[in-house]
């Protein structure tokens, strides 16, 4: 049974509405109150049964990849981890992940009319866009985990603010953060801006 | 009220004769877009206006006058507010076999969607 920290938290570059985001391996125990931070932070567990864990151990799975390098155990046993993490080999094809990604991206874009869909359709095309990324980067080798990191060295033509909208309106869509009316003219740009463009994402970087 | 791409409409069914290619990988990524498209147009048919989020709808879905609708919308008003309740059988985001939920989804709230905006 393992606990781990991984994302911004244990990166040590949370936001104010960070999710406090949990691995936990062979068991759904609660998180122990004093890794919380405060009352109002979201915990998100990502949940494996040890065998699909040491499925995706065998096949080198990249998200594996980032719990041993950028998680922090939190509970089990410190030695067997570290063997584990040790003897773990992450895979260094990334095609076929990339390649599923972009027939998302392809389902996103066949009917003109989804990009008007604006929060359901920003926060489908980041999840799609951000793992394009993370994917194609680390098949040369750059294993880049932070959202916004990794979207613009993997596309550098977007820009910052576009990415910032494009995570906040994700963060609205998929987590239920509370949507301010100032914004509401940016992300109709911002859908805009991919209905136009989705198709640069699919030349790899 | 029921203005939904054909797009969506092949998708769903494509997904209800092979449930299986839709349990994992790909196939699950593209149902769980598909459906968020899908609420994303329901939403515009319904409200004339976007919902934000998959609660947010479920919200309005929960506190509408259910006046002025035909049994056919009421029906499928119905169905999309069990949908909604069991949301987490379609993006739960567990590594677990996934198989019995989506299979679960596309039978229990799926199918009767589809069968009622193809009539």
């Amino acid at each position: 049974m393992y606990t781990v920290l991984i994302g911004s938290y244990a990166r040590g570059t949370s936001r104010d509405k960070s999710d406090l985001d949990i691995v936990r391996i062979n068991h759904l125990d609660g998180l122990d109150r004093n890794f919380i931070p405060s009352e109002s932070t979201v915990l998100s567990y990502i949940d494996y049964t040890y065998s699909a864990f040491l499925d995706l151990y065998d096949s080198g799975s990249l998200f594996l990849y980032h719990i041993f390098n950028e998680g922090k155990l939190l509970a089990g046993d410190d030695d067997s981890w570290a063997v584990l993490k040790s003897q773990f080999k992450v895979k260094s094809s990334f095609e076929k992940e990339i390649d599923e990604y972009i027939a998302i991206l392809h389902f996103l874009n066949s009917d003109t009319l989804f990009c008007k869909l604006i929060f359901p359709y920003l926060s489908n095309m980041f999840k799609v866009i951000k793992n394009i990324s993370i994917f194609s980067l680390a098949g040369k080798g750059l294993y880049v985990f932070e959202k916004r990191e990794s979207i613009s060295m993997a596309f550098p033509f977007i820009l910052n603010e576009q990415v910032d909208a494009l995570i906040l309106a994700h963060d609205i869509f998929d987590r239920g953060l509370e949507l301010h009316e100032a914004f509401s003219n940016r992300f109709h740009e911002l859908a805009e801006y991919f209905g136009d463009s989705w198709n640069k994402f699919t030349a790899l970087p | 009220m029921t203005m939904i791409s054909d797009v969506l409409i092949s998708q769903f069914r494509d997904a209800i004769q092979n449930p299986i290619e839709y349990t994992s990988g790909v196939g699950r990524k593209t149902l769980q877009a598909a459906f968020d498209m899908f609420l994303g147009q329901i939403s515009e048919s319904l409200f004339d206006g976007q919902s934000f989020s998959r609660f947010d709808l479920r919200m309005r879905l929960n506190s509408m006058e259910l006046t002025g609708y035909d049994e056919k919308n009421m029906k499928i008003i119905g169905h999309l507010k069990d949908a909604l309740k069991n949301i987490d059988q379609l993006y739960d985001k567990s590594y677990d076999d996934h198989v019995p939920d989506i299979k679960k989804f596309i039978e229990n709230h799926l199918v009767p969607l589809l069968e009622m905006l193809s009539c």
